[in-house]
């Protein structure tokens, strides 16, 4: 009789330390969502200023600011970290084509607020990457706890599912893997 | 490059010894001295002089448990202030001529999820750094103008990332409650003897001589312990702590060999001269700033060793 409420103590004790610490992981995947958050919309601020920069400096490009504009807003209306990580894949690599115009003309690459945009930019694609790599981490903590048995069994109880990670592209995912080599 | 322990486990792991050393430290040291009282007062002729010793260990009880609580706190709000002014650091400012560093360790913390620390600069041409901080929203980081001026972008991030480590990990505050507990044990040792010490002179009767000398050898082994047993562990706890920042940082930086560079650049002039009378402060920085003593109470591992573990990650 007594073992059996001993045994029963354990189990609801594992239940609630379990269900708590999903909770905990929960939390705490909304919280490093947030800050990828606060990133991609600081890039989304910058981009208006940046386009407008260079309409006056390459008229002429007016495919490529196009082709910004339409990257940030499909950017802008996903939702859920994995349609999100791609639409915003593509918005960097818009972006590198407007960087890319600083080489052909001269005039706008000398001028201070393109410089500066750009540099903001680069920092916020750096503070991206970095909010990211935590956010996965967060993400691969929680998920190993609903697949894993015995966890998966109170995941399942109470209806925690996996999160998504917020994908890389491959090149990213690449140069992730391999450590820049240090010359001395 | 996997972690061999995953950064919560180690936080976890820190929160047991932290809550060891809070709770059952002091209980620990009150026990063993209410355990002195009782073997003395068992010595006793009579009754009424038992029940005097009994009172006077409840007569300086509350005055130990409140210095040792005054101690804890102090330690608490003003540790990580008293280790940047012992060092000489200044507060970054965050202006043009430092948006380099700020960007540094803003990106470090985003990839640890700590909030952004405060940055303070050491003005010394050598190379070091050190965290502090007693949780990671107060936390600051320290750094001398040459580890920021003589490393690459990549290797200071990664000296960035094994300062935030520590904060992570709650490295600091473990730190800070060790030297605190040292210092009360020290400091209890010290008061015994010299209590006990000076009156032994004007007593003229055998057995309050005897009772003295066994409370100057209470004293003797609670300083004994302070300066010949705990200097071991504490060193032992803080090797540790700076392999697993080293490898949590690296973590972070997902960048093993930025670090090992670092620290192969720092370990030929690691040398700050505002940190050098210090013992305390030299656990606490990224490379041992003063001399190595070698061996077991050496604050860090051999340099070799973490560069090896280091590159063994890639």
């Amino acid at each position: 009789m007594l073992i059996t409420l001993i045994v029963l103590a354990v189990f609801i004790v594992y239940f609630i330390a379990v269900y708590n610490g999903l909770i905990k992981n929960r939390q705490q995947v909304k919280e490093a969502w947030s800050t990828i958050d606060t990133q991609l919309k600081r890039r989304y601020d910058l981009i208006p200023n940046l386009v407008e920069t260079v309409k006056g400096y390459a008229a002429h490009e007016s495919g490529t600011l196009e082709k910004v504009i339409q990257a940030r807003s499909e950017a802008m209306n996903q939702t859920g970290a994995k349609a999100k990580g791609k639409a915003e894949e593509g918005l960097t690599g818009a972006l590198k084509s407007i960087f890319a115009l600083g080489e052909s003309y001269p005039e706008l690459k000398a001028n201070q607020n393109f410089l500066s945009l750009q540099q903001e930019l680069s920092d916020t694609e750096t503070k991206i990457q970095a909010s990211r790599q935590f956010y996965n981490t967060v993400v691969m903590a929680m998920n190993t706890k609903v697949e894993m048995f015995p966890s998966n069994i109170v995941a399942k109880l109470f209806h925690f599912t996996k999160e998504d990670f917020f994908e890389m592209s491959a090149e990213e995912a690449k140069a992730a893997q391999q450590a820049p080599q240090v010359k001395f | 490059m996997i972690q061999r322990k995953n950064v919560y486990q180690h936080i976890a792991e820190n929160n047991w010894k932290i809550f060891g050393l809070v709770c059952l430290f002091p209980i620990a040291l009150m026990v063993f001295i209410y355990l002195a009282f009782l073997l003395i007062g068992l010595t006793a002729e009579s009754a009424e002089e038992y029940q005097n010793w009994m009172d006077l260990f409840w007569g300086i009880t509350p005055w130990i448990v409140l210095v040792c609580t005054g101690l804890t706190i102090l330690s608490v709000i003003c540790g990580d202030k008293m280790m940047l002014s012992f060092a000489g650091a200044r507060l970054c400012q965050d202006d043009a001529e430092h948006l380099q560093i700020y960007r540094a360790v803003e990106n470090v913390a985003l990839a640890a999820g700590v909030p952004t620390p405060k940055i303070y600069l050491i003005d010394d041409d050598s190379l070091n750094a050190f965290a502090t901080g007693f949780a990671p929203k107060t936390a600051s980081i320290a750094l001398t103008t040459g580890i920021i001026k003589k490393l690459k972008p990549l290797e200071l991030d990664g000296v960035i990332a094994h300062e935030m480590a520590h904060i992570k990990n709650r490295d600091i505050r473990l730190n800070m409650y060790i030297i605190t507990g040292i210092g009360i044990v020290g400091l209890i040792g010290e008061i015994l003897i010299r209590v006990f010490g000076r009156s032994s002179s004007n007593s003229r009767n055998n057995k309050g001589n005897s009772i003295q000398g066994l409370f100057i050898i209470l004293g003797l082994a609670l300083l004994l312990f302070r300066y010949l047993i705990a200097p071991f562990i504490h060193m032992a706890v803080s090797r540790k702590q700076e392999f697993q920042a080293d490898a949590t940082g690296a973590f972070f930086t997902r960048n093993p060999e930025a670090l090992a560079s670092a620290l192969e650049k720092i370990s030929i002039d690691p040398r700050v001269e505002s940190l050098d009378k210090s013992e305390q402060m030299a656990a606490a920085c990224i490379y041992n700033p003063l001399k190595n003593l070698g061996g077991l109470l050496d604050t860090h591992p051999p340099v070799e060793e973490r560069i090896k573990r280091l590159r063994g990650m890639i």
